[in-house]
């Protein structure tokens, strides 16, 4: 796996697409410059909408994102840099920390808790 | 089970994610002998366009004769941010990005699509019939 490219977040983290003021459209909508179809609206990245940072694409470089559109269809999309860097504010930091518990039920206890 | 194989379902050699990638390759002119997504008759969309692989998601193929295997979910590309040509092929592959996945399948659209800039290509789900998502059988 080739180094990430600079910019980007780190893998799992939760973005909101936040485009710059005034343009208050849809990601294809803006890119197209006029409004889509309703059908096509449906499945556009809405402002407003939380994404996860989920790694860049090798040949392109471009970040990719992981997200639900309006009609409820899971969907990984390759962002612009220029608009990664410019319509995406990071909401909430990947924990870093991932604990493992194991509960035994006959000994009522916690048997081990795990941070990494 | 040879579809469970091929689809990384079962272990051989492990269960792993897989992906579907769309082709802009002509009708009669994707070689079978393929081995990477680099290969030069793939043709993939361009991801500089918002375009990504997407998650496949096979059923479990079916036991009967014909074995069949096909997407559960409904599989949504884009939106597309520049316009990434006409697709005539799905192609199923064994890594998210990049030129170095091997090719599992290919699907033949039913009918080729052209988005243009701010639309996305959707599929459905499979469901097991013929005509609907991408179905594979051996």
């Amino acid at each position: 796996m080739p180094p990430q490219p600079p910019g980007q977040g780190n893998v799992g983290d939760k973005y909101e697409y936040n485009p710059p003021p005034g343009q208050l459209k849809g990601m294809g909508e803006a890119a197209r410059g006029t409004a889509l179809v309703s059908d096509m609206a449906d499945l556009d990245l809405m402002p407003g909408m939380t994404v996860i940072y989920c790694g860049w694409d090798i040949d392109s470089q471009w970040p990719m994102i992981e997200w639900t559109d309006g009609a409820g269809n899971s969907r990984i999309t390759t962002i612009h840099p220029g608009t990664w860097n410019s319509s995406f504010d990071l909401v909430t930091p990947l924990c870093r920390y991932s604990h493992k518990a194991h509960y035994s039920s006959t000994r009522s206890k916690w048997l081990s808790m795990r941070y990494s | 089970m040879a579809l469970n194989a091929v689809f990384l379902i079962a272990q051989s050699p492990v269960p792993a994610p897989t992906y579907l990638a769309l082709s802009g390759t002509a009708i009669g002119s994707l070689s079978s002998a393929e081995t990477a997504m680099s290969g030069s008759t793939i043709n993939e969309y361009p991801t500089a366009s918002g375009y990504a692989r997407q998650n496949l998601n096979p059923t479990a193929a079916t036991a009967a004769s014909p074995s069949r295997s096909w997407n559960t979910p409904v599989i949504t590309f884009g939106p597309f941010t520049s316009a990434p040509g006409t697709c005539f092929w799905g192609i199923a592959c064994d890594v998210a990005s990049g030129g170095a996945a091997h090719p599992i399948a290919s699907y033949i659209l039913g009918t080729a699509r052209t988005p243009a800039i701010g639309d996305s290509l959707q599929c459905n789900a499979g469901t097991g019939a013929a005509g609907v998502g991408f179905i594979c059988q051996v």
